[in-house]
């Protein structure tokens, strides 16, 4: 667009020109247009930025943050920190944990979305609350028995009796015996407080939260929810979807939260999304995650009913799921190593589960298949042969799943994912395998909703595993070498290609996709180790494949004649919970060729960009609090971003 | 309007020490005089009881508007509510037999969370803020409302990957004079010299937390003590990574924001505040009217 945009101004650069007579049409055309430009100005604008042409800035932030409002959080712990606590902790203020002690973010968030789960919503605080209203329901009446019957010893569990206590409220916790929220664990219709009055009255509240907390080019705060089937429903297990609302309250109060009550069934919600765009003249958008524990269902290209997926499934699916939140706590789901066996970098805090809580499966390959980022980019390659249309043509994000209230990603500032797991002696043996993971980056023009959203919509985004690097990707047929170290970086990236998230089309004769890359470290965080792209690309015989290349090395290490690098090395000290920047490089740029292109094939290309080793959270917490960690704890990361994929299609 | 006066009245903090201090009495009286009337199998149903029924129910203090919603109610639902205050009477009162208050820990923190609720409702239903008690709050807590030091520049890069540290500042050395040419490079300018630096060419109104995690501390400081000078380039600095030549334009000291732009937040934290306030010195209230003794080894253990 802004390619356009320069080249047409530039034939009006002399000014002789505009006076030819053989102009004159024009001239008449351009005074049309200036016209429009000033009746358009006896409008205000109200966004500052509106003249930017392009996105300039990355913002930070996480989709998917949960408070005292999801009855899990609160099932698992989260008494008191209510969504505006998670609010005033993403903008940089200090927040008191269960754990008695303050917790604050390096530095804040540009954007959140506070995504409660949709059932049963914000019903806890009213319990606990004895409100009336739930009080009159004969669940809310039961719940509440059960509430005061097993009490929620969180600040107890978290102290010094931690253990005995914690091991009590595992096993008798009201929500795991008998009741709550045992949707989550099985029974997945047992209860439902369906009372329409309260869920108004809840989403009513969570509506005027984010309108509170929103401050247009400060800070963004979107109106969403989460779609939750049951992690054991067969059709549907792990098959959650974050919602989220471009505008504001009024249009989102138009509808109630759609929730696994409602249906069970993904392709129900698109038609409630259909129906809210119908209604309200709204956008909203949906995003999947953790695939990997959704026992090989995710992305398998069936419908609820087993049936193979349809044209109309894949169009619907790719309307309304433009992104993957492909990295969390509950693992990361870019690549399995048993499924790419080649990639040295693939077993990156991987969780061997099958759905929730089953043990592998011994077809488990043929089921990972359908859980991790890279595969699913695949099988939309196959989808696009077989349907016409690629249903899962999907960007990157990360973000935390926390349910804590506290959006927090950094190794040396993880607060877990239940209240339970807030800094502890006690955490680490028990929930080592959660990942101190999920940064979502967005490049837009300003920090407002519809900036942002509409990144998201165009997948211009990218995943980290939470540090903030900052990470552009551009494709394009034209590109010199010395661009990746010209000043004008980020304009001959628009100008020449396309960003991340975006299409190449009919290769022109004899060229190849080229790969403007540039890969700076987080300013507070270590040097980065390499930049990789990886192809995933589908031959003339319809088989699969992907290779991982390397594009950029830090400390001048080559590529040998298998297309491997040697390691970095490593200055991590686990006992100190230290490292240093002598290794590594703060920035890493390269314009990347591919050497295998067939402009027959349909390929995606993305960048996967590796920090050097660095201390993971339970180094920190073995340091803190002098503890052993279990052996098979890991206690060194390397922490990653992986951009939204550039898709060719021939 | 009478209305004008009700608010008045409403309003004064006088009022509402009394209403609490007898709502507080009325629900210990009522706890006391109930001992009495349980050895009697028999309940009073009075139209003020099912008032107060009535407004416990909402959580909302307002004995005339609940009982005019009294008068209003057909007859079933006068007998459906009649039924509902006698069920949890009576069950009450039983469980009460039964001892269940006393050695029930969860019935005890539901009774504890439950007054507290109340209290908080009512406490943060009276609790008005003038203008005055937001800028005394503001008074005794300016240092959460200080704006840090920013500072505004632009700079020229030298990246020190290249060709070591040493060259990179003799060229910044080097270039400092053709900067500070007669007339000097403008801020706009800048772009066209040197390197690409990894972050920000212009940094506007930016604190040193940020400029900190940009250039490293030692240039922080180094920036933070410039005085803004729109014609100079100085330097050269040396960052983490590589030699900068900056012209710094701009430097806001330290300050309190004006107060009605801080408006917003003041009210939101001064009502949290105010509230807490409340809530402990009704509890202490309450607490001093009881006396406590601490068995001999306790008050031991507390006098070491």
């Amino acid at each position: 667009m802004n390619a356009v945009t320069t080249n047409w101004f530039e034939k009006w650069d002399s000014p002789v020109g505009i006076f030819r007579p053989v102009n004159f049409a024009t001239v008449f055309l351009l005074s049309a247009i200036l016209t429009l430009f000033i009746d358009l100005s006896g409008q205000e604008i109200y966004s500052p930025a509106a003249n930017a042409n392009y996105p300039r800035e990355v913002y930070w932030g996480d989709t998917h943050l949960h408070t005292n409002l999801s009855v899990d959080a609160h099932g698992m712990g989260n008494k008191t920190l209510t969504p505006d606590d998670a609010y005033r902790f993403a903008k940089g203020e200090a927040v008191k944990g269960h754990n008695g002690q303050l917790v604050r973010l390096q530095r804040p968030l540009d954007f959140l979305v506070v995504a409660d789960h949709a059932v049963n919503i914000g019903i806890m605080p009213r319990i606990r609350n004895s409100d009336p209203q739930v009080l009159k329901t004969e669940i809310g009446k039961q719940w509440h028995e059960l509430m005061f019957k097993h009490p929620m010893l969180t600040e107890e569990a978290l102290t010094s009796e931690g253990p005995e206590v914690r091991a009590k409220m595992m096993k008798d916790m009201w929500y795991v015996n008998e009741g709550i929220a045992s949707y989550f664990w099985g029974a997945w219709s047992t209860g439902y407080l369906g009372d329409r009055d309260i869920l108004s009255s809840v989403w009513a509240e969570v509506c005027a939260n984010a309108e509170r907390h929103n401050d247009p080019g400060n800070f963004t705060a979107f109106i969403g929810y989460e779609w939750t089937p049951s992690s054991r429903h067969p059709k549907s297990p792990n098959f959650h979807r974050n919602l989220i609302f471009e505008g504001g309250a009024k249009e989102a109060l138009q509808v109630l939260p759609f929730s696994m009550q409602d249906s069970n069934n993904v392709e129900d919600l698109w038609a409630y999304m259909d129906g809210f765009e119908e209604k309200t003249g709204g956008r909203v958008l949906a995003i999947p995650h953790n695939g990997n524990l959704s026992a090989g269902r995710m992305f398998r290209p069936v419908d609820y009913d087993d049936k193979p997926i349809t044209t109309d499934y894949a169009k619907t699916r790719a309307r309304w799921e433009p992104l993957y939140e492909v990295t969390q706590y509950k693992g990361d789901a870019e690549a399995h190593p048993i499924l790419s066996p080649d990639d040295e970098f693939a077993d990156y805090e991987t969780w061997h589960r099958h759905g929730f809580f089953g043990d592998l499966p011994p077809d488990f390959k043929e089921q990972k298949k359908y859980e991790y980022g890279r595969s699913a980019l695949k099988e939309g390659l196959e989808q696009q042969v077989k349907l016409g249309v690629n249903p899962f043509k999907f960007g990157m994000i990360g973000s935390t799943d926390a349910h804590t209230s506290l959006s927090t990603a950094t190794e040396d500032n993880f607060w877990g994912k239940t209240s339970l797991n807030e800094p502890s002696p006690h955490r680490a043996a028990n929930s080592w395998q959660y990942a101190a993971s999920g940064m979502a980056a967005v490049w837009a023009e300003e920090n407002t909703r519809s900036s942002i959203f509409a990144a998201m919509k165009r997948k211009e985004t990218y995943a980290t595993t939470g540090p903030r690097m900052s990470v552009r990707f551009f494709g394009g047929w034209d590109f010199d070498s010395t661009d990746a170290h010209s000043k004008d970086f980020v304009d001959l990236g628009y100008r020449k290609g396309v960003p991340m998230g975006g299409d190449l089309t009919t290769a022109p004769r004899g060229k190849v996709p080229e790969f403007l890359i540039r890969a700076v470290k987080d300013p507070d965080g270590a040097n980065l180790d390499r930049v990789q792209v990886i192809k995933g690309w589908r031959d003339k015989n319809g088989e699969l494949h992907e290779k991982v290349y390397e594009a950029a090395l830090s400390d001048g290490r080559e590529i040998n004649s298998k297309g491997k690098a040697p390691q970095v090395g490593s200055t991590v000290d686990v006992a100190d919970a230290s490292y240093t920047n002598s290794i590594g490089s703060p920035e890493l740029a390269t314009v990347w060729k591919d050497p295998e292109f067939d402009p027959a094939e349909l390929a995606f290309y993305y960048a996967r960009v590796i920090e050097i080793p660095t201390p993971r959270w339970t180094a920190y917490d073995a340091k803190f609090f002098g503890i052993e960690l279990p052996k098979e704890a890991p206690t060194v990361t390397q922490e990653r971003a992986y951009t939204s994929p550039i898709w060719y299609t021939p | 309007m009478h209305n004008q006066l009700l608010l008045r009245i409403l309003k004064e903090p006088l009022l509402h020490f009394l209403v609490i201090g007898l709502i507080l009495f009325g629900i210990l009286n009522s706890i006391e005089k109930d001992k009495a009337k349980l050895a009697a199998n028999h309940i009073e149903v009075s139209k003020e009881a099912l008032t107060r029924y009535l407004e416990f129910r909402a959580k909302i203090i307002q004995p005339e508007a609940f009982a005019e919603k009294l008068d209003r109610l057909s007859k079933d639902e006068l007998q459906a509510l009649i039924d509902n205050f006698v069920r949890e009477e009576v069950l009450f009162r039983e469980a009460r037999t039964l001892g269940l208050d006393k050695d029930d820990f969860g019935a005890r923190q539901r009774l504890i969370q439950q007054l507290e609720f109340i209290n908080q409702g009512i406490v943060s239903s009276i609790i008005q803020l003038s203008e005055n008690d937001l800028r005394t709050f503001l008074e005794f807590n300016q240092a959460r409302y200080i704006e840090p030091t920013r500072i505004t520049f632009t700079h020229v890069f030298f990246n020190t990957q290249q060709e070591g540290s040493e060259k990179a500042f003799e060229k910044a050395q080097e270039l400092l004079s053709k900067l500070n040419a007669t007339p000097p490079v403008p801020f706009e300018k800048a772009p066209a010299f040197g390197d690409r630096f990894l972050f920000h060419q212009n940094y506007v109104g930016k604190d040193s937390a940020e400029i900190k995690s940009h250039f490293g501390a030692e240039m922080q400081m180094q920036l933070f003590d410039l005085n803004p000078n729109e014609t100079e380039w100085r330097g050269p600095f040396n960052s983490n990574y590589g030699s900068h030549l900056v012209l710094l334009t701009k430097k806001d000291e330290d300050s309190l924001p004006a107060f009605e732009d801080l408006k917003t937040r003041l009210e939101e934290d001064a009502f949290q505040y105010r509230m807490e306030e409340e809530l402990r010195k009704i509890e202490k209230t309450v607490v001093d009217n009881y006396s406590i003794q601490l068995d001999d080894e306790l008050e031991e253990r507390l006098l070491k």
